[in-house]
């Protein structure tokens, strides 16, 4: 079973990409301390996109969510934007000093770490974010 | 997200988050902050114990007040994280650049 939400590419769709998300999350039988990863993962992934894939002018998202079995989530996040993979980011030093810390570059960092798989695809005129998540905490 | 003012004291100034501290809400965080240094607040005490989640759109708010008020001769001290808000921290190593203390009281010992 696949569930889909199509909104523009704007941060005022955020709040319900992630409540869609977290849902689907709660369906899939994930304790609520995952839910908060999933919920984290999704503002950095969509964000990304919101930022980055439609240059010049509005776009839209589309978010589809299913599951295979239990304790398990996969989401896809698809745009018809600039080709743009966020794992090319590189990785942020962690241990850079105050002064020294850049800002930003986090977002992704973040969802690479908390999420337990994440690729991306160019699929025709489509980047494909794809995240797995799966249960890392007692209940 | 609320932005509690709780005490100021001179150029100390407490307050209390809740809620997000994300990509919506965080432009709100720093215009608020931007005021009250502005007005001559160098060092805040934020308690974060009502504060739910932080995304790295959060952390890079609380960094730009770091970098600001450390360019001024300030601190910026968090309080009472909630374990998931801490994470967020550990992971991105924000736990060493910016002062975390277990309760508000540690933060007054910690710079009196």
């Amino acid at each position: 079973m696949v569930d889909r939400l199509q909104l523009p590419a704007e941060l005022a769709s955020l709040p319900k990409f992630i409540s869609f998300a977290a849902d689907w999350a709660h369906e899939s039988g994930l304790t609520p301390r995952r839910i908060r990863d999933v919920e984290l993962v999704l503002e950095e992934a969509l964000v990304n996109v919101i930022e980055y894939a439609y240059p010049r002018g509005p776009g839209e998202l589309t978010l589809e969510a299913g599951r295979k079995e239990p304790q398990l989530l996969v989401v896809e996040i698809r745009d018809q934007g600039e080709p743009f993979n966020p794992l090319d980011r590189d990785d942020p030093d962690t241990q850079s000093q105050l002064m020294e810390r850049p800002v930003g570059g986090l977002g992704i960092f973040l969802m690479k770490q908390l999420a337990d798989r994440v690729s991306w695809q160019r699929q025709g005129n489509e980047n494909c974010l794809t995240i797995t998540f799966r249960e890392r905490y007692d209940r | 997200m609320k932005i509690k003012k709780v005490q100021r004291d001179g150029t100390s100034m407490t307050i209390a988050l809740e809620g997000r501290l994300d990509a919506m809400t965080s432009p709100e965080f720093n215009n608020r902050l931007d005021g009250w240094i502005a007005e001559g607040v160098e060092s805040f005490f934020i308690d974060c114990a009502q504060l739910d989640y932080i995304s790295s759109a959060g952390l890079r708010a609380m960094l730009l007040v770091a970098k600001e008020l450390k360019g001024r001769g300030g601190d910026l001290c968090l309080a009472a994280l909630q374990e998931t808000v801490h994470t967020v921290f550990t992971i991105s190593g924000f736990d060493k650049i910016i002062a975390i203390v277990a309760t508000l009281d540690d933060a007054a010992n910690a710079t009196s």
